[in-house]
């Protein structure tokens, strides 16, 4: 099953469009759940989102004036669970130890957060916490140089084999790490 | 001579049923006189087979068939005479053609004679027994003899048609005749056999108008083969072409003043001769199609003729001559033509306009003056029309496709600008139009990721599409507008920001000056959209701006980079103000934290200070609902502990307001899982600063701890927030909460408030896992 993780667009306050790059990657066929960290924030894009799949979850970014998205979500997809959530309530913004806080108080294998649009994909505690960073590249306070990515999730059983997508000078680069479920 | 019958309508036959009956009547007559014909002409009977051959064509005398009838008898007695004429040039008859010429001249009707005289008169040519010209001579002058239009018209075409490979040509003989001799024998045939075409219109009585017209419609290829015939002859190049054949057949053309006739003739002569004629002869052409009747649609003629010249002039570049200027001699004629027809309908001058550009954009693409022209005539006319008349839906369908080719063409909204005339054009339009045009020039930008780099580019673009910018006069009542419509609208415009760039910094901050001219005269309802773009770029303005000077690819002194600094936060902090003054508190709210973030950053202190208090009055003046509250005091704490500030009065100052701030909110557990955060204000160690006070850590958690324990039915989940607080502490081994603190809070969470069922359950559940997995010194859990 593939799911697609990515945020921090922020269509039209710092950016005017996903990149055609990674669109041209983001086939409807091939996609069965989008995980969006928020921070969209124009409902174009949350209706692209829908184009490419139904099952689109989205949770509310600090920016996002939707008041329908929620502030964290859990989706239970094969035999993982999955929680979204943007990560600007986190403290201090991109903190490990913070973040393996939500993901105790969510009870999720697999934390996907957003906030930093910095790229990061790491093992703790034998949990998957997932950044994918910024889809746009967006200008951020916290990080410098951002780079548009998003992340692929491929869930087979009880493995992820995760795909990071980076755009870099015009060129997508991927990679691969794979994660399996302790149990 | 057999007997004709006379025939016999019986009162109740429709006029349907009438024609077929005569017609069917008179075929059935032609078959046996053919069948009989025949079987002469087996036996070797050649004057019998001469007599029957007559009979076939006594039925084409006939005034009872309608043209469409009269057609198909037609066709089943030309059968029989083509059969007549291969035996007259194959069989060895032993007759000179010359005595059979004779012979058929004593046929006692004109109509018969005639064609028996074309019959022979065509073999004659063909067995060489006479010079060409002079047969063709005698064939044409005679054929004057009939004038009725449908008799004469088919009398003709039969002529054309048995002669049509014996006309001399470029490879011919003089004496048996040259091209020229050609030209003039089809072109005598074309003119008249045209005015009989003409004649028949003048023949019905006016209520029959459309019947008839339709009935010579049918009959059209009988006239337009003529021209076929001409365009097929080898000799007639383009000179010839020139200076003999069109001349002629344009006199007949405009002469007969007939549209029906004008409008045929004009598409067929475009279409049966090749393109390097009409280059040649192009202005001809044109003059002629001013000429003609005013109910010819001129429009399409030359609309077609555009269409094939562009085509052939891009495929073929090399062989238009360099002095044909196309698009020239188009426009100027087109000009003319306009105003000589000054009840031209709008959508077909239109139409014209749309051709012309297409013309230019194909064979000239990278002319923009040519393109910016059209635009300039179509304007000039559209401003001395009525707006209910450039309203029509078909009208503004081309208007807008005038305005729309340039940008699919161009793909580059930069050059589209440069067309004087283009913004003008946009202004005829109603609103909705208007609107739609500056949509599609908001998405191409952005579809072809255009970067504009100059000011001046930015206003004018701006400025084109300010019906998306700003409230027009003619424009709807909001209640009447989509919203979300409005919205996504609104929000592409804001997008367009991000396409405005330069590699000047000065350059590039002037640009977003112009742009918060422009988008801060569009009201409340746009600027919700449009401004906060500004807001972040010139954010990321600022920090490129510093990076660029600590990096020395800038250089400039201290007191340079604090004007500078002004001048920015100046724009940002008004920029924030316009939107916090239409009470946008949530937005303006978190758009002072972002600037805050960006001028600690850039080392800009005062400024910090100055956002901060900003914030912190929207906080408290216009923020009211309690969940936001929560929200936006939460995002206050996460930016403090993020900063880098270093003076630390005014940070100490911040963190104090801040846990007030926390100590009332609305609900105990939103107060204390956020005095529990606040102790992260007093644990800050970052890449840009270092700032620890444990003791005010643990006074932060201890007062969450003490808040939420006073509740008198509190939520297992607060308490497990301020344990793992607690965690983070120890793992980092601050040494700011000590551990046993840590077990107490263990204690008193599983013995108190630990319920069946608490949603939290699972979050205690992991918390003490970890704690166990930790193992911590000093404890045991």
């Amino acid at each position: 099953m593939f799911i697609i993780a990515i945020g921090d667009v922020h269509v039209p306050h710092r950016s005017y469009g996903i990149p055609p790059e990674f669109k041209k990657l983001l086939v409807p066929e091939k996609i069965q759940y989008i995980l969006c960290t928020g921070n969209l924030v124009s409902k174009e894009i949350y209706d692209y989102f829908k184009v490419l799949t139904s099952d689109v979850h989205v949770v509310r970014g600090d920016l996002d004036e939707n008041t329908s998205y929620p502030d964290t979500k859990i989706v239970s997809i094969g035999q993982f669970k999955f929680g979204l959530c943007h990560g600007h309530q986190i403290v201090p913004w991109g903190d490990r130890a913070s973040l393996a806080a939500l993901q105790r108080q969510l009870d999720v294998d697999v934390l996907i957060s957003g906030h930093t649009h910095v790229l990061e994909v790491f093992e703790s505690n034998g949990k998957l916490f997932v950044n994918p960073g910024s889809a746009t590249g967006a200008f951020s306070n916290i990080s410098n140089d951002v780079i548009p990515s998003f992340v692929l999730m491929d869930v087979q059983s009880n493995n992820i084999t995760v795909y990071i997508y980076k755009l870099i000078d015009g060129q997508v680069k991927v990679e691969k790490i794979d994660h399996v479920k302790q149990q | 001579m057999m007997k004709k019958n006379k025939p016999t309508v019986a009162q109740t036959l429709s006029p349907e049923e009438e024609q077929a009956k005569f017609f069917e009547e008179a075929k059935n007559n032609v078959m046996i006189q053919g069948h009989h014909m025949k079987l002469s002409l087996d036996n070797s009977k050649l004057m019998d087979a001469l007599k029957y051959a007559s009979n076939i064509i006594n039925e084409l005398r006939t005034s009872l068939l309608s043209p469409k009838s009269y057609y198909a008898l037609y066709l089943v007695a030309f059968d029989f005479l083509q059969y007549l004429n291969t035996y007259l040039y194959e069989e060895k008859h032993g007759k000179k053609m010359i005595e059979l010429y004779e012979v058929v001249q004593h046929a006692g009707n004109v109509l018969p004679r005639l064609y028996l005289l074309i019959t022979v008169g065509s073999v004659y040519i063909k067995t060489k027994q006479a010079p060409a010209k002079d047969v063709l001579k005698d064939l044409i002058e005679m054929c004057r003899g009939v004038q009725h239009p449908t008799r004469g018209l088919f009398l003709r075409h039969y002529l054309s048609e048995v002669t049509k490979d014996k006309l001399p040509d470029a490879d011919s003989s003089t004496e048996n005749g040259t091209v020229m001799d050609s030209i003039d024998f089809i072109i005598q045939n074309f003119t008249e056999t045209n005015k009989l075409w003409v004649r028949m219109q003048h023949q019905a009585p006016t209520k029959d108008r459309e019947r008839r017209e339709n009935e010579r419609l049918e009959l059209r290829l009988l006239v337009g083969k003529n021209l076929s015939r001409l365009a097929q002859l080898d000799g007639v190049d383009q000179t010839t072409y020139s200076e003999v054949v069109l001349p002629k057949v344009v006199e007949q053309i405009i002469n007969c003043k007939d549209k029906i006739a004008q409008q045929y003739l004009m598409e067929i002569l475009i279409q049966v001769f090749p393109d390097e004629f009409h280059l040649a002869t192009l202005d001809t052409i044109l003059q002629t199609c001013a000429q003609l009747q005013s109910g010819v649609d001129v429009k399409t003629i030359i609309a077609s003729l555009i269409d094939r010249l562009a085509n052939f002039a891009t495929r073929n570049a090399e062989l238009v001559p360099d002095n044909i200027k196309i698009f020239d001699i188009f426009f100027n004629n087109v000009k003319e033509i306009i105003q000589a027809r000054p009840n031209m309908e709008l959508q077909d001058i239109l139409g014209l306009h749309v051709s012309l550009l297409n013309l230019t954009l194909k064979c000239y693409p990278t002319n923009k003056d040519n393109a910016n022209e059209v635009l300039g005539l179509c304007q000039s006319i559209i401003v001395n029309k009525a707006k209910e008349d450039i309203n029509k839906p078909t009208c503004v369908k081309q208007i807008i496709q005038l305005l729309q080719i340039p940008l699919d063409v161009f793909k580059n909204i930069l050059v589209v600008l440069k067309l004087s005339n283009y913004q003008p054009l946009i202004s005829c339009l109603s609103y909705n139009n208007r609107k739609k045009v500056s949509l599609d020039i908001v998405n191409n930008t952005i579809n072809n990721s255009t970067i504009i780099e100059e000011p001046e580019a930015v206003n004018n673009l701006l400025e084109t599409i300010q019906t998306l910018i700003k409230d027009e006069q003619d424009q709807p009542d909001m209640d009447d507008i989509d919203k979300e419509d409005f919205q996504e609208e609104q929000n592409k415009v804001a997008s367009l920001i991000h396409l405005f760039d330069s590699e000047d910094p000065e350059k590039l901050f002037k640009i977003y000056i112009i742009a918060r001219g422009h988008f801060g005269k569009g009201g409340p309802h746009r600027i919700r959209h449009t401004l906060v773009p500004l807001v972040f770029c010139s954010l990321r303005f600022i920090r490129n701006f510093k990076q660029q000077v600590d990096s020395g690819v800038i250089s400039l002194d201290e007191s340079k980079w604090v004007a500078i600094g002004s001048k920015i936060f100046t724009f940002v902090s008004e920029t924030i103000k316009a939107l916090a003054d239409i009470k946008l508190a949530d937005l303006s709210f978190r758009l002072y934290l972002q600037a805050l973030q960006t001028f600690d950053h850039c080392g800009l202190v005062s400024r910090v200070k100055e956002l901060a208090i900003k914030a912190l009055l929207i906080f408290q003046e216009d923020i009211a609902d309690f969940k936001a509250q929560v929200m936006a005091l939460q995002l206050l704490i996460s930016t403090l502990n993020s900063l880098s500030i270093s003076n630390e009065e005014i940070y100490e100052s911040l963190a104090a307001q801040t846990i007030k701030q926390a100590s009332r909110l609305l609900l105990p557990q939103d107060q204390a899982k956020l005095i529990s955060t606040c102790s992260h204000l007093f644990w800050v160690d970052n890449a840009g600063r270092q700032y620890q006070n444990p003791e005010s850590v643990l006074q932060a958690l201890k007062k969450a701890l003490s808040i939420i324990s006073n509740e008198s039915s509190p939520g297992l989940g607060t308490f497990v927030d301020i344990l793992n607080e607690c965690l983070f502490y120890c793992d980092k081994e601050t040494d700011a909460v000590p551990i046993q603190f840590v077990s107490d809070l263990v204690e008193l969470i599983r013995t108190t408030h630990v319920k069946e069922a608490d949603p939290a359950l699972p979050y205690l559940q992991n918390t003490i896992k970890y704690i166990q997995s930790q193992n911590y010194k000093g404890i045991s859990i």
